[in-house]
């Protein structure tokens, strides 16, 4: 079965977004330089996508990772995981915060992959999506769709996802062709690359695949993008205590107690 | 213009440490750090600290004390440490533990035997905490200022007698131009930041990963540098074996070696006796094919890390993901890709050797240094943790006599110039004994302290 993992990356959250613009002329959000990294979603459908293949011979991993050139670097981490090819669509900078135009997009990179038995992909897609991308590629696909699996295992053949729905855990065989959106979890927490994968990746060309003409016009145009900054501490619940130490400590402790006190009623 | 009577640049270990000796002692103390926060490599270390023939070794049978640990250090400094400065540290270790702990220092209860160490005398402490706890200690005793974002920038010399006066430093409002009147202690760490550094003395770390304190730039070495100081160990830059190679969140080695496992590397060969310094198994594992290897170990000697011990910490780790796990060593071997009939026969090889009690290959004989009992590798699960070399601390630089006076190309005093810690060349050698390096930070600020006040 051929398997094709879509991964988004979201702009390295350790990066200080002091810089946020529209392209100069375009309504394109202007990326350039900012460091990318998988989401912990992203990393959740990689590796259970490398878990399935570790479980069944037969099975080959295409991850594929949408963008520009800025997304290089994070190709080069996934080959180092070793799937059995990846390649970057490249988007012409295209962004996916427009749904239908993202949906025709990821479509058509699913499809510039071999005919997938299985598309996996984050439960949200990139810094864009809330999650009304998956659902909506697999509709527009027709194509069973099951949202939120943590882990998927083969049985007789059949591919099983597994899923948390409040305190129950769901066991759902799927019909394929499927697109399943994973959660992370701690099952599911990406592996270490090897050294000598990482090192041997390093010399390896990365392919490239174009996104046809016919990928379909953008809908949503930007107008303007702005850096909002984080609230203000203590504008919230959130407050320092103050005063003397002993002050500090004293109302430390009343607050504890009277936690403590309210847990056990 | 600013005066004091002595200048302490740096606010890691050694740093705190002189600053709350010469205070103790009466002095007034200005102390410099050129980041925002305190703490550099200190703060961020496994907080190991060597001592020997504590109370705590006593309360636990551990049968240690200043002759072994000096025996155990020039073991490892191969003749290139210093005798002297092995000397220094075994005689003032004691106290010092003891002024930690009257300072309210609090340790973990376990020790273990690490890197060159013949008995269990790893004492663990939080290290940030213990940076914290010595600065609390300083600005109790109202003598000690601290100025940060404030970095020495150039020693200053007096024209006629060539004794340091002072420094230039730069801080947030400009150039500050400060006297001392007893000394300036240079204690701002190795150089483990600096590439350019690295490349001219460490060329063989070049593919090592590199570990420290942000503001370890070389900064006091070269400021004594530029007055003719003496360097010594600059050879002796390694890195410390056990650092995953492709993980950014632990900053720590993991020496599952120190416990019973072997190190292997990508062809399923082991390539050095495991019991030695981690210095030496870093140097060995970076001559590997892709400068990294695989620790492989059983399910017992997993259970027999310390998770109070950060090089120890193995099921923490485990829990983390880091390691490899298998219930076979051939799917193990399948897993780390590495040949498999050649794993499974370096690990019945080394089996061998051990019911043997003879390690013909590699000469092993313990599972550290001359401590602990060889075990085989047999129970599954089995794990590997992939490991490369990380340099931790360039444990090299200004040479320095006994008292922590700072020695020209000359074999003269430097008058005026003290050093302590990492700045400080000489006393490691070779190899490294684990703890020694916080160890040093402490004992030598204190001792290029005392020094400073009687001046
Ligand atoms: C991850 C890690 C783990 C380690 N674990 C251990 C361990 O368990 N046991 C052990 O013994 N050793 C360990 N080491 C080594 C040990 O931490 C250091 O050798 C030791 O802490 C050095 O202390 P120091 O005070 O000399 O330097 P540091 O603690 O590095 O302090 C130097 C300070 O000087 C400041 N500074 C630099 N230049 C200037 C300037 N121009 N002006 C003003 N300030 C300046 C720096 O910003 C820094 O704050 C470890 C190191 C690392 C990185």
């Amino acid at each position: 079965m051929e398997i094709v993992v879509l991964l988004a990356g979201v702009v390295d959250p350790k990066w200080r977004l002091e810089r946020l613009a529209l392209r100069a002329g375009g309504e394109q959000p202007d990326e350039t330089g900012l460091p990318y990294r998988l989401s912990p979603f992203d990393e959740a459908a990689l590796e259970t996508a490398l878990k399935l293949r570790d479980a069944d011979p037969a099975i080959r991993v295409t991850a594929v990772i949408p963008g520009d050139a800025a997304r290089d670097p994070l190709l080069r981490a996934v080959m180092a995981l070793r799937p059995h090819r990846v390649f970057r669509f490249d988007t012409a900078g295209a962004p996916l915060w427009d749904p239908h135009a993202a949906t025709r997009l990821l479509a058509a990179a699913v499809d510039a992959a071999a005919a997938a038995g299985l598309v996996l992909m984050g439960r949200e897609f990139g810094d864009g999506d809330d999650g009304v991308l998956p659902p909506l590629l697999a509709t527009a696909r027709g194509w069973t769709f099951c949202g939120q699996a943590h882990a998927l295992a083969l049985a007789d053949g059949a591919i099983v996802a597994h899923r948390m729905r409040g305190p129950r855990e769901e066991a759902i065989a799927l019909a394929t062709p499927a697109l399943v959106s994973v959660t992370n979890d701690r099952s599911n927490r990406l592996r270490h690359p090897l050294m000598k994968n990482v090192v041997l990746t390093r010399r390896e060309p990365i392919e490239i695949v174009t996104m046809p003409a016919d990928a379909g016009p953008i809908a949503l145009h930007a107008r303007s993008l702005a850096v909002v900054p984080p609230p203000q501490r203590g504008a919230g619940a959130c407050r320092m205590l103050e005063g003397p130490l002993d002050t500090q400590i004293a109302e430390m402790a009343t607050y504890l107690r009277d936690w403590r006190d309210g847990a056990s009623r | 213009m600013m005066e004091t009577d002595i200048l302490v640049v740096g606010g890691g270990a050694a740093g705190f440490a002189a600053a709350l000796e010469a205070a103790e002692r009466g002095a007034e103390v200005l102390m410099l750090e050129k980041l925002s926060e305190t703490g550099g490599s200190s703060a961020m270390s496994g907080g190991c600290l060597a001592f020997a023939g504590t109370d705590m070794q006593r309360e636990q049978g551990i049968a240690d004390d200043a002759a072994l640990l000096a025996r155990d250090l020039k073991q490892l400094g191969g003749g290139a440490a210093d005798d002297a400065l092995i000397a220094v540290y075994a005689d003032h270790q004691l106290e010092t533990y003891d002024w930690l702990k009257a300072h309210g220092q609090v340790f973990a209860p376990g020790l273990e035997a690490s890197s060159g160490q013949s008995v269990p005398r790893v004492h663990t402490v939080d290290p940030a905490d213990l940076v914290r706890l010595l600065a609390a200690r300083c600005r109790a005793t109202g003598k000690v200022t601290l100025l940060t974002n404030t970095a020495a920038r150039r020693l200053r010399r007096d024209a006629t007698t060539g004794r340091v006066t002072g420094l230039l430093a730069e801080g947030p409002d400009g150039a500050l131009d400060i006297t001392a009147r007893r000394g300036v202690i240079l204690a701002s760490g190795g150089f483990s930041r600096n590439p350019e550094l690295l490349a001219q003395f460490a060329p063989a770390c070049e593919h090592a990963v590199f570990v420290g304190g942000e503001g370890n730039a070389g900064d006091g070495l070269r400021m004594a540098w530029a007055l003719g100081a003496d360097l010594r160990d600059m050879a002796q830059i390694k890195g410390t074996f056990g650092k995953h190679p492709t993980d950014e969140l632990n900053n720590h080695s993991c020496l599952c070696v120190y416990k019973g496992a072997i190190a292997v590397n990508q062809d399923g060969r082991r390539f050095v006796d495991e019991s030695l310094s981690y210095k030496l198994l870093g140097e060995a594992c970076l001559r590997q094919p892709y400068g990294t290897g695989f620790q492989i170990l059983d399910a017992p000697i997993m259970a027999s890390g310390d998770n109070e011990v950060r090089i120890l910490d193995f099921e923490r780790r485990l829990e983390e993901g880091l390691f490899i796990e298998a219930d076979t060593l051939e799917d193990l071997a399948r897993q780390i890709e590495v040949p498999e009939a050649t794993l499974l026969k370096t690990v019945a090889d080394y089996n061998r050797f051990v019911d043997a009690g003879e390690d013909p290959e590699f000469g092993r004989r313990h599972m550290v240094h001359n401590h602990g009992a060889l075990r085989r590798i047999e129970t599954p699960p089995f794990y590997a943790y992939p490991s490369t070399a990380a340099v931790y601390g360039t444990y090299c630089g200004l040479r320095v006599d006994p008292q922590m006076h700072v020695i020209d190309v000359f074999g003269e005093r430097i008058d005026g110039l003290l050093a302590a810690g990492e700045v400080v060349g000489g006393f490691h050698g070779n190899a490294y004994m684990t703890g020694s390096a916080l160890g040093k930070a402490l004992i030598f600020g204190r001792i290029a302290a005392r020094t400073a006040v009687a001046a």
